[in-house]
């Protein structure tokens, strides 16, 4: 029956594009213009200072329809930490404290995406340090994603925090006058490759 | 329908269906500003006592971060360092407290060297002409427990506007190491960048620019106090 025959591939064609426009997982590269990791600690319980971890680079796939697919994973290079007072950032990459000589950059891999209710998601990860590997999990807000305005390459951004102890890193020099907790707060944008089609 | 109808017509209806199809994106939520910042690292929320006297800002431990939105998608953020100023507080009349602090914008920094040359050419800062940024407060108040709320002027490129800190008091007491007494405070505020000609790019980058600030801040060494 010629008619049913076009119904059925008009209606195939529907489920394929159905199912292709929100199953993919999506491969983005995190953009390291738009993507920082502050670190804020208590100094003698006066003052909330902050460092900026920059230059992040790395990868966040993401899908939508299936959370658990979703993965991320980002270096660190310790050349781009800045704690806004240049003898203390010497300090930081010293010995004492990340021995960036050694170990020039951290990572973060994650390891379990779930859905943590609207838009927020809770990755589960290894945080490496010093070579040092310690569990950590982010709380996610997914921001948006959609296409950029200036180049309309798919994009998406995330805002993340979470809380480690720096002492678990082999950072624990000063602690606890200045505090072992250290509160992690990220932003990143990252855009896919090129536009579909 | 016959077969020429057809074939042509099953092209175009699949064409249709997949273009119908085709702009389906993930759902693109509302731009949000990134969850406020809660005093990250403040310690208790044991009553803080207050200690009257008249604290020097340690450039060293203060940070003004600058939060913006980029297109809906991240929440980066710039820090203007090297603050100078004046802390006065007064534990037993706290509206006679005042703060004082001066900005200069050769200590900003957005952690991208390309975004940074920007920021400080005529497209924003015109550091050049206005080489600093000032706040000066006009009314100190109580706002229960550790929290006071500070109104001040903030000058930005010679454009000046009252602004509204929530503060929190994190602590008085003598600096363990530089043994003099020493205070420290957070603070948070939401400005309108264009009300200070910075308004470049806004609103795809927000016009709001969220700041929180840490300060730490000691009384004058007693050298300092003998010589005068």
């Amino acid at each position: 029956m010629p008619r049913s025959w076009a119904r059925l591939a008009l209606g195939m064609a529907l489920a394929a594009c159905a199912t292709a426009a929100v199953a993919a997982p999506v491969a983005y590269r995190i953009d390291p213009a738009h993507t920082e990791v502050i670190a804020q600690w208590s100094h003698l319980g006066f003052s909330n200072p902050t460092a900026h971890f920059g230059q992040v680079e790395g990868a966040i796939v993401y899908d939508a329809d299936d959370v658990p697919a979703s993965s991320v994973e980002v270096t660190i290079p310790l050349s781009g930490l800045n704690a806004h007072v240049a003898r203390f950032d010497e300090h930081l990459r010293s010995a004492d404290f990340f021995e960036a000589a050694t170990f020039p950059v951290a990572s973060f891999r994650s390891t379990s995406v779930e859905a943590a209710g609207d838009r927020r998601l809770k990755v589960a990860g290894e945080l490496t340090i010093k070579g040092i590997i310690r569990p950590v999990v982010l709380d996610v807000v997914l921001n948006k994603a959609g296409p950029h305005p200036r180049n309309s390459r798919p994009t998406i951004g995330f805002d993340a925090t979470t809380t480690v102890l720096r002492s678990e890193f082999g950072l624990g020099r000063g602690t606890p006058a200045v505090s072992d907790e250290v509160k992690i707060r990220i932003t990143t944008e990252a855009q896919a490759e090129a536009a579909p089609n | 329908m016959n077969t020429t109808t057809k074939t042509l017509l099953l092209p175009l209806a699949l064409t249709l269906a997949l273009a119908a199809c085709k702009p389906a994106e993930p759902p693109a939520p509302a731009a949000e500003a990134a969850p406020a910042a809660q005093e990250a690292g403040a310690p208790v929320e044991a009553q803080v006592e207050g200690v009257s006297g008249t604290y020097i800002i340690d450039p060293n431990h203060t940070n003004v971060l600058a939060q913006w939105n980029h297109f809906g998608f991240s929440n980066p953020s710039a820090n203007f360092g090297q603050a100078a100023g004046t802390i006065v507080y007064d534990a037993d009349n706290v509206a006679a407290s005042s703060v004082e602090v001066t900005l200069p914008l050769s200590g900003l920094t957005s952690f991208v060297a390309d975004f940074d040359a920007h920021l400080s050419n005529a497209d924003f800062f015109d550091v050049a002409t206005f080489p600093v940024a000032t706040f000066k407060s006009t009314s100190v108040e109580s706002a229960g427990g550790n929290k006071l709320k500070v109104t001040g002027d903030l000058t930005i490129k010679d454009n000046t506007h009252p602004v509204v800190l929530d503060v929190t008091m994190n602590g008085f007491a003598e600096h363990p190491m530089l043994k003099r007494a020493t205070t420290g405070f957070d603070a948070t505020t939401t400005i309108k960048r264009s009300d200070f000609g910075v308004g470049a790019f806004a609103p795809n980058v927000s016009d709001e620019v969220h700041l929180r600030i840490t300060t730490e801040a000691s009384v004058a060494a007693p050298e300092a106090d003998a010589a005068g």
